[in-house]
């Protein structure tokens, strides 16, 4: 129950493994295909598909992590800001009421 | 939400509000108004070259499953390889507008804090920032008026910044009043907001 929870709040981090393995998974059939015969014009067809489906594959992941990361980075701005601005909101309400009752 | 003689204005007509008081106004702040480094219509552009990109790549591949010739089969895998690089783009192009906001982000947080906190901050040559504490201060003399500037332009350039924008970072820019800026029909910077027309702050 809790790994599915940790699925559901990190649903782009368990994407992008999920693509990393299945990158990887392609770039292995494409490997075991391309060695397993001599003639060039039967090997483009594993580069083409498992070798170019792997490297897609991989690179999603890689921008799924990196775009989480960025995310996380995000939401903490959003929280210091927050805090910030609410301080900053406060000084100048001080400042304002205590111009007013010395008015 | 605020207090006192604070005002809140409904500004963008969708329920969001700013709030302006005695003090200077605050700088518009994307983190805080939005949930995410990247807008809608950056996905969209992303997801479309990536589409785009996929559409090639596998059109490639079929071209090439029906081939035997290693010749007829060239021509289909360049168009394959096309298309992965265009799906590739799409990918750096949403990770770099995502970079590029937290940047801006945390330089804007930066100046925030020293404000909160009565510090300084600097810029060095490099375009890195200095937060100076006042116990810094008192070591080091501080010319007056060395205070950031808000609005800066460098030689060529058609578009103000504000002195901390990513874009004039490791740029030689010069601050600029914003009366100079807008005799000068300088545009605004979509990245940093600054506008010689509101004086700092682009609407």
């Amino acid at each position: 129950m809790e790994f599915l929870n940790l699925l559901r709040s990190q649903w782009d981090r368990a994407i992008a493994i999920a693509c990393a393995i299945g990158g990887a998974f392609a770039l292995l059939i494409g490997w075991i295909g391309t060695s397993g015969t001599e003639h060039v014009a039967e090997q483009i067809p594993y580069i083409v598909s498992a070798g170019l489906t792997g490297i897609f594959l991989l690179g999603v992941g890689a921008v799924l992590w990196i775009t989480a990361d960025l995310r996380d980075e995000w939401r903490e701005l959003r929280r210091v800001g927050t805090m910030l601005e609410r301080e900053l909101t406060a000084r100048d309400s001080e400042r304002a009421s205590g111009a007013h009752v010395r008015g | 939400m605020a207090t006192g003689t604070t005002e809140m204005i409904d500004t963008s007509g969708n329920g969001r509000t700013e709030t302006s008081g005695p003090s200077k106004p605050r700088r518009r702040r994307r983190y805080l108004d939005e949930p995410r480094p990247w807008r809608r219509t950056d996905v969209n552009r992303a997801l479309v070259l990536v589409v785009i990109g996929l559409a090639l790549g596998v059109w490639g591949w079929f071209g090439v499953s029906g081939e035997v010739r290693l010749r007829e089969q060239q021509g289909w895998m360049v168009l394959s390889c096309f298309g992965a690089a265009i799906a590739a783009v799409g990918g750096v192009y949403l990770v770099t507008v995502a970079m590029r906001s937290v940047r801006l982000g945390q330089r804007q947080l930066m100046f925030d804090l020293a404000d909160v906190m009565g510090w300084s901050v600097t810029v060095t040559k490099r375009g890195r920032l200095q937060l100076h504490t006042a116990a810094d201060g008192a070591d080091e003399v501080v010319p007056e008026g060395s205070a950031l500037p808000a609005l800066v332009v460098g030689p060529g350039m058609t578009i103000v910044h504000r002195s901390e924008c990513p874009i004039a970072r490791n740029k030689a820019v010069e601050p600029i009043s914003a009366a100079d800026a807008a005799a000068r029909n300088l545009g605004s910077c979509r990245v940093c907001g600054a506008s010689a027309a509101n004086g700092g702050d682009a609407a």
